[in-house]
């Protein structure tokens, strides 16, 4: 009885050296060394065609990627290590990328605060005070004004405008850490008091020492949710040649657990107010020579007092910034608590992380937003890719399957 | 071992892995040759597209990677497609060719090369070319299963199937040629 034809997988076998058993395995095999005893050598002109082809090859060929950028004596990078490599690099770039970021982040929040120019920093007493103003007023932008607000060439008609105008003249612009510009000192100081007896007095007394040294208090806040806690928020003015003075006396009312400081730079904004009240001061003198061509003019006389009252506003808000720079801003935290309580922006190690984490978000938001105009694109790449290959893949067959 | 020592070992095994352009074309034209010979059937278009062959792998030899696969299956995956190409363009011609021909009186054509002129050549040239190429990759070259299902594209049991049946294809027909000898 002959065995029944081979299967495909028996074929396989006989191909990878198994002994044929029974007539079909026999003739199968006899047929495959049939074909394989087909001379078909190249001839001595496709050798020589061949030859002459592989000449023109380089001595070596070109280096695979991992040999390029493999040590010679170094494993390559494969694997784990590629993944390592790949891993370090791509931290190293999100670190490249986030850092600007976070600079930026940081300048914009500085370009958001309008006119004002801030500047943090841990302020020891000596460097928030400033020296005490002994009439050496510096000449800031502020103060090239004031003679033009004196000048007896266009005197006020406007009796408030002109009280306000005098106000101003006498305002000294306080000087501050930079001696040469304006500056509003506002300074964060939490103390500690012994238990919440302590926090009343200490309350009262903050509020004396400020009034004594000329400030005022601009707002108080109380709580004391259980005997064991309490806290007392003061928001104190003092001028700012004796904030030093009033620092050193918030010494004795408790321990001083955190204090920072801030300086907003008002040239720009003062700048700006004189630009103002000059043109303002053009314009009526402009007016006032037009009435006197044309006296009895009702239009020229409601403009004028239009004008004399924009003016007078304007020295206002002038004077309202000359007082924010004569008069330095103490928020005064009075709490029964430890240091825990203490203004959380102190701990540098927290701030750090908050800001890696925002950076860190940043980062991610971009990736995201990239993702989302990517993604789309890439899918539909994607498509026409497997579709061309297919569609190569089935001409081929078809191709291949003519005989 | 110094480190120079280490380094000179490094370099020399770095070039053992990558042997040269001329070293894979000395070694690997029979058998490219024999691959195509028995996919086109016919001698003289073998030969042209075995030196069309090296003249692509010349070109595209910095992507050749040893770590990748042997130097014999990457020659027969260009072959492969250098005989492709020339399917294609063949086609077109012969379209071309029966576009004029329907206008013009028809001339019998002299039949195609078998390859050969043994009984053997001549039943392998009437299998189809996907046939043809099982047999010269799996019987003539003698690769495996696995780098066959590389070079054409497909699974390992196709290609066994594949030729299981190009087998029985060329049986039924030497078969019948003796029958009628």
């Amino acid at each position: 009885m002959s065995r029944p034809e081979p299967t495909p997988d028996r074929v396989d076998e006989l191909l990878d050296g198994a002994s044929p058993a029974g007539e079909q395995e026999r003739e199968m095999a006899s047929l495959v060394n049939e074909i394989q005893g087909l001379q078909d050598e190249p001839s001595p002109e496709l050798r020589a065609r061949v030859d002459q082809i592989a000449s023109g090859a380089p001595a070596q060929g070109r280096r695979t990627w991992r040999e390029r950028f493999s040590l010679p004596g170094f494993p390559a990078l494969t694997g784990p290590r590629l993944a390592i490599a790949g891993g370090a690099l791509a931290v190293v770039v999100i670190a490249a990328i986030a850092v600007p970021l976070g600079s930026d982040s940081d300048g914009a929040a500085d370009l958001a605060s309008a006119d004002a120019t801030e500047q943090e920093a841990p302020l020891g007493l000596e460097e928030a005070t400033p020296a005490p103003n002994e009439g050496a007023v510096p000449r800031a932008s502020g103060d090239e004004e004031l003679p033009l607000l004196e000048g007896a060439e266009e005197p006020f008609s406007n009796g408030a405008a002109k009280a306000a105008g005098g106000a101003v003249a006498e305002d000294a612009i306080p000087p501050g850490p930079d001696q040469g510009r304006p500056q509003e000192v506002r300074v964060r100081t939490a103390v500690q008091v012994d238990g919440v007896d302590g926090l009343s007095r200490a309350s009262s007394q903050a509020m004396t020492q400020v009034r004594e040294l000329g400030g005022f208090t601009v707002s108080s806040r109380f709580s004391v949710p259980n005997s064991e806690f309490g806290t007392s928020d003061l928001v104190l003015k003092v001028p700012s040649e004796r904030l030093e003075e009033a620092l050193e006396g918030f010494t004795e009312l408790g321990s001083v657990i955190s204090q920072d400081a801030s300086l907003v730079d008002l040239g720009e904004e003062l700048n700006q107010r004189r630009v103002q009240i000059t043109r303002q001061r053009e314009r009526l003198a402009s007016l006032r020579k037009e009435l006197r061509e044309n006296p009895g003019d009702e239009e020229l006389t409601r403009q004028i007092t239009l004008t004399e009252r924009r003016l007078a506003a304007l020295i206002e808000q002038r004077k309202q910034v000359l007082q924010r720079a004569r008069m330095a801003t103490i928020e005064l935290l009075l709490t029964t608590d430890g240091p825990v309580a203490a203004d959380e922006g102190e701990n540098r190690f927290i701030a750090a992380f908050d800001r890696s984490w925002d950076r860190l978000a940043t980062v991610l938001e971009w990736a995201i937003s990239a993702a989302v105009f990517l993604v789309p694109l890439a899918l539909l790449g994607w498509l026409g890719l497997a579709l061309t290959r297919n569609l190569r893949r089935r001409e081929a067959q078809r191709l291949m399957d003519a005989v | 071992m110094s480190t120079a020592s280490a380094i000179a070992v490094a370099v020399s095994e770095t070039t053992a892995a990558q042997p040269t352009f001329t070293q894979v074309a000395e070694d690997h034209l029979g058998s490219t040759y024999r691959y195509l010979i028995h996919l086109v059937a016919n001698r003289d278009l073998a030969e042209d597209l075995t030196s069309a062959t090296f003249e692509r792998a010349l070109k595209d030899w910095h992507r050749f990677d040893p770590q990748k696969g042997t130097p014999e299956v990457w020659l027969i995956q260009i072959a492969r497609r250098v005989a492709l190409d020339h399917f294609r363009s063949e086609g077109r011609r012969r379209g071309r060719e029966e576009t004029y021909a329907a206008r013009e009186p028809r001339v019998a054509e002299p039949p195609a090369e078998p390859g050969g002129d043994t009984q053997l050549r001549r039943a392998i040239a009437g299998l189809t070319r996907s046939e043809r190429e099982l047999l010269a990759l799996r019987v003539v070259l003698e690769l495996d299963s696995k780098e066959t299902a590389e070079v054409v594209g497909g699974t390992p049991s196709a290609v066994s199937s594949g030729l299981h049946r190009a087998l029985g294809k060329l049986r039924r027909e030497m078969g019948n040629r003796d029958e009628q000898a």
